[in-house]
């Protein structure tokens, strides 16, 4: 103490207080050095966990979590987006157990907050366009409709699910009924509901679908992935008209898709973006061998 | 009366003397940009997310002088024997009692005024980054009556600091006591509703000790989660009239009950 304070006045700048400013500056560097590598061992171990929190019961999540329910729901939603978008950034296939563990924590955070509405789209983005998992989507949507009376997209999206992926006109006919019902509904929803057997299974009401998704989603990312899709299916949309003009002149459904480029109804075939192929089928419909899902 | 407001007043500048706004501020800032960059990341409900981050932070904000600040203005004033300065002067214990009470609101309040004004700020900021379609559902009443319960809750809880700082000499248990009387607080609900639908459904395989103990620990501690309306607020709903009204007798009674008993005790008490 009596040293450092009898050396200070004759000292210069530095004086001597240079050597913790060495080993400061030296362990500044040394963090700077590390820091890319402790990242990098984190990032070996990241992608096997959603949450470990999100693994407990329920019950447990709801108790420890206190009055701090939205934002726990909250969090684990994020984890959940997270670790889809890890699985969609290297390229790899989201497993069937991978599918479980996202459905497992979409419903809890429903649970936390049945009214928190990103997860029911999570839900039907993915759990439905990409696994393909309808019942679970519309068993989640389910508790939506409860939880947001004053909404309609959550019928309208069931309703969708089952006209557009099953085909089952019947089945979607109440729940665009209800969707037409609520407020702020879209009137092309009164349209759909009042001709639901035309359009079951069509591209157009796909279409529609995914511009209201477009139009509503601000993340970057899941915007820019809804986009391919849209693309992808505006070019089967485009070559189903095509196909049905040739009919109109000739008279029969083409061979192939590249009939309708001898003849000249278009330039040359269009390339999908998830790296698929275009396929006629028998009943005029068209077809893409990717099946609209990244390779 | 003026002696109630005279301690009051003492023990709410002793609160801010422990520089609590500064850090409070520096919590709102970085609550703000927090708040407003994290809820980017997600796909619509953004006003939910930054409302649901700021709600909860303007209730830390408040638990924080429960907790941390009340137990040191409380116990330390006879831990450190200034209590009897004060109790010498013509101050009877009931009035030291509740000004002490008053004071320890009035920084809570403080405490939460401070963090609300950022949570409006951060709404005002998220309607300019994201565009104000995504704050269709946000509701400014449905969020001040979401804070104003919070702050009910955090009144009961200051209520509860000062019976167990009036019961124990030391600050260390008075503070743990306090965290077990909150923690029981929030999960006594759950518990009773739990209990309810697991007797309805193995018949009565919960042994009758356990049901006595919940039972008594219903109407023995405050239902804090009842004052959460937390989730109501960042969907933009308010609650009913009645509720709210309902809600606010039962909290105003228990902290009556509370401070009542707290000065029963504290007025017994031997210093010596």
């Amino acid at each position: 103490m009596n040293a450092t304070s009898a050396s200070r006045p004759g000292s210069s700048l530095l004086g001597s207080s240079w050597k913790p400013a060495i080993v400061l500056l030296a362990g500044f560097f040394a963090f700077f050095a590390l820091t890319g590598k402790a990242y990098q061992i984190r990032g070996k171990y990241v992608t096997e966990t959603v949450s470990e929190f999100g693994q407990l019961p329920i019950n447990g999540i709801q108790a420890a979590s206190l009055e701090f329910k939205g934002v726990v729901s909250d969090y684990l939603f994020f984890k959940t987006i997270t670790y889809m978008g890890l699985k969609l950034a290297e390229d790899e296939k989201p497993t069937t157990e991978d599918w479980d563990t996202i459905h497992e924590m979409l419903v809890k955070a429903t649970d936390l907050d049945p009214r928190f509405w990103d997860p029911y789209v999570f839900a039907e983005m993915m759990l439905v366009w990409n696994a393909g998992r309808i019942d679970e989507a519309n068993a989640l949507l389910e508790k939506a409709i409860q939880s947001r009376p004053d909404d309609y997209r959550p019928c309208y999206y069931i309703g969708f699910n089952y006209l557009y992926f099953e085909k089952n006109a019947e089945k979607a006919a109440p729940y665009l009924r209800e969707a037409a019902k609520r407020p702020n509904a879209p009137t092309y929803i009164r349209g759909l509901a009042s001709r639901v057997s035309i359009y079951a299974g069509e591209l157009g009401v796909g279409i529609i679908f995914l511009e209201d998704l477009i139009h509503e989603t601000q993340n970057p990312k899941t915007l820019a992935y809804f986009k391919k899709r849209l693309t992808a299916m505006k070019m089967m949309f485009d070559l189903e008209k095509k196909v049905r003009e040739y009919k109109e002149k000739y008279g029969k459904t083409p061979e192939s898709l590249d009939e309708l480029v001898t003849t000249g109804f278009i330039q040359k075939l269009p390339t999908d973006p998830y790296g698929g192929k275009f396929v006629l089928l028998k009943n005029g419909h068209v077809y893409t061998t990717s099946k609209l899902v990244e390779k | 009366m003026n002696n109630i407001f005279a301690i009051m007043r003492i023990s709410y500048k002793e609160g801010l003397r422990q520089r609590l706004l500064y850090g409070v501020v520096v919590f709102a800032l970085l609550l703000m940009a927090f708040a407003v960059l994290m809820s980017g990341l997600f796909l619509r409900d953004i006003s939910k997310i930054i409302l649901d981050l700021c709600l909860s932070a303007v209730n830390i904000g408040g638990l924080l002088v429960p907790f941390f600040l009340a137990v040191n203005l409380l116990a330390k004033d006879i831990e450190r024997r200034t209590i009897f300065t004060i109790l010498s002067k013509p101050i009877s214990r009931i009035e030291y009692i509740v000004g002490k009470y008053f004071g320890i609101v009035l920084l809570t309040g403080t405490v939460m005024l401070v963090l609300s004004g950022a949570t409006f700020v951060s709404i005002w900021a998220g309607k300019i980054m994201y565009g104000s379609k995504f704050f269709s559902a946000f509701s400014a009443w449905a969020v001040i009556e979401g804070i104003l319960f919070s702050f009910l809750c955090l009144m009961v809880l200051n209520a509860v600091v000062v019976l167990w700082c009036s019961i124990t000499t030391s600050s260390f248990i008075a503070t743990l006591l306090t965290l077990f009387t909150y923690l029981i607080g929030q999960t006594i609900d759950d518990v009773v509703r739990f209990l309810a639908v697991e007797i309805k459904l193995s018949g009565a395989e919960v042994s009758s000790s356990v049901q006595y103990a919940v039972k008594i620990a219903k109407y023995l501690f405050p239902n804090l989660s009842a004052f959460d309306i937390k989730l109501q607020a960042a969907h933009g709903i308010l609650i009913p009239f009645s509720d709210a009204a309902f809600l606010t007798c039962y909290g105003v009674v228990y902290i009556a009950a509370i401070l009542s008993l707290s000065v029963l005790i504290f007025g017994r008490r031997d210093f010596a």
